[in-house]
């Protein structure tokens, strides 16, 4: 089982090591540039980094490149770019706007629209997205805002993929759940499951980790 | 609660939604300033409107650009000294398979249907907490929930407007703000044209929306002008779909 996780610098990463045998992962040297290497981890451990990448540059066609040259598939895409910036409204400048707008989802794009190619038949993207997206909060409208886009593009993918049985899924995750001691774990452990039990009804979806915090 | 007549500021007033929201608020007796990326028209209303006797002003502006945004909001103050109502109806569509949108497409679709509704929240939010509150509607979209309708870059950007919203209100509740958003789908526009050229293609649609008909101006005249009073006073960040039950019955 071949994954592909979008951010290697992000909580997540260190777990998906440690549960998939094979996990490849973008290691941005400057994100805002979306300059950085492919490597890859087996068994938990660094290979050498397979690329570098541009993706202003070239829109992430380097890496599909590679995956054809090396003929490998992915079972599941996992996008965790995230960029939080804690402003309000009226604190938020319009360059933090547009930063937010291209790490959470102008890059996801490029790289989704680049890759699914390589998606195994029935394989999956996964999103990890924010309980925020549904309850606002004032503090982050770069980031609530975003997000909640994000759930309505993998509800989009979900629709335009169906036919080779891909699906789009995501995940939202409450920034209490991030804090708890096993937060990472539970949502290490869902991406596992939707990976090796795949429900093949499961699609266009949200699966919420808030312990009820949001319900609506 | 908003005085009347009202002082509306209608961005992407010069066709289809906004424009027919912009003639009732006018018919209705309030000072109406609309704006458009398509001076030709937007003028061209403007002089028709005057001539009948309208308090209708029409401002150039490109959404995408905050310039322009700030000078809406700064001259209608001018003008007025308020700002009562919003009406955010700017947008853009494009039908398109994920594989066939550029880039620049992609960026140019958000650009226009979110950062300008930023914008737009960004520079009328202060005016009118200085006068003790609005209302605000957005004219968002169902292709939010359903994902379908117009192209992912469409859906993405729309579903953008729902949590730009909630923040809003999340922040702004207390000062008078209300906020809400209109979720159109297939209303007989000239956007819908775009999507569906031929009388054939919308014969097909009509055929899959639940009551056997397309949405009309008047629906989403009827949905905003609620949004935008008192009758809907304790609705805050909701989506109102206007859809013949499209989004949930199919
Ligand atoms: N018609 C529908 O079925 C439908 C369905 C769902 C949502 N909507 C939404 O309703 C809103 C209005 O749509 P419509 O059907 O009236 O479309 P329309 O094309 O008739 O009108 C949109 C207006 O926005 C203006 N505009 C576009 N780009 C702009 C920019 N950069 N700056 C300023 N103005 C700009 C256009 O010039 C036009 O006057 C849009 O946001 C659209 O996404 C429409």
């Amino acid at each position: 089982m071949n994954i592909l996780l979008f951010d290697a610098n992000h909580c997540i990463a260190e777990a998906l090591t440690q549960s998939f045998q094979s996990v490849y992962m973008l290691e941005f040297t400057d994100r805002l540039k979306g300059q950085g290497k492919l490597c890859q981890y087996k068994s938990g451990q660094r290979q050498e980094s397979l690329l570098t990448f541009d993706l202003l540059e070239d829109e992430a066609a380097s890496i599909a490149a590679w995956l054809d040259q090396h003929d490998v598939r992915l079972e599941a895409m996992v996008n965790n770019l995230e960029q939080v910036t804690d402003k309000s409204l009226l604190e938020t400048s319009l360059v933090q706007w547009q930063e937010s707008l291209l790490i959470n989802l102008h890059f996801p794009f490029l790289l989704v629209k680049a890759l699914v190619p390589y998606l195994s038949e029935r394989g999956q993207c996964i999103h990890l997205s924010s309980t925020m997206a549904v309850s606002g909060e004032s503090g982050a409208v770069n980031y609530a805002s975003h997000k909640s886009a994000l759930e309505s593009f993998s509800k989009s993918l979900s629709r335009e993929c169906s036919e080779r049985q891909i699906r789009s899924n995501v995940i939202s995750v409450s920034p209490r759940c991030w804090k708890e001691t096993n937060g990472v774990q539970q949502v290490s452990q869902m991406i596992y499951q939707m990976c090796y039990n795949p429900a093949s009804f499961l699609n266009g979806q949200v699966i919420t980790f808030d312990n009820g915090e949001t319900l609506s | 609660m908003v005085a009347e007549p009202s002082v509306v500021l209608i961005v992407g007033g010069a066709a289809g939604i906004g424009k027919a929201a912009a003639e009732d608020r006018l018919k209705k007796g309030d000072k109406v300033v609309f704006t458009d990326i398509n001076e030709a028209v937007g003028k061209q209303l403007m002089e028709q409107w005057q001539a009948q006797g309208y308090s209708a002003t029409f401002i150039q502006q490109n959404v995408t650009s905050w310039t322009d945004t700030e000078k809406v909001a700064a001259k209608t103050i001018d003008m007025y000294g308020r700002i009562d109502i919003l009406i955010v109806s700017a947008g853009v569509t494009s039908q398109q398979r994920l594989e066939d949108i550029t880039y620049k497409q992609w960026c140019f679709t958000l650009d226009v249907n979110l950062t300008g509704l930023f914008y737009s929240l960004k520079a009328v939010i202060p005016e009118m907490i200085r006068n003790g509150g609005g209302n605000i509607v957005i004219v968002g979209s169902g292709s939010a929930i359903t994902g379908s309708g117009g192209g992912i870059h469409y859906a993405t950007s729309k579903g953008g407007a729902f949590g730009l919203m909630r923040a809003v209100a999340d922040q702004f509740s207390d000062q008078g703000i209300h906020i809400n958003l209109v979720a159109p789908r297939v209303i007989a526009t000239e956007m819908l044209d775009v999507l569906y050229p031929t009388e054939e293609a919308r014969e097909e649609l009509r055929q899959k929306i639940p009551i056997k008909q397309l949405g009309t101006l008047e629906d989403t005249t009827n949905a905003i002008n609620f949004l935008a009073s008192e009758a809907s006073r304790y609705m805050q960040a909701q989506v109102m779909l206007i859809d013949g039950g499209r989004t949930y019955l199919t």
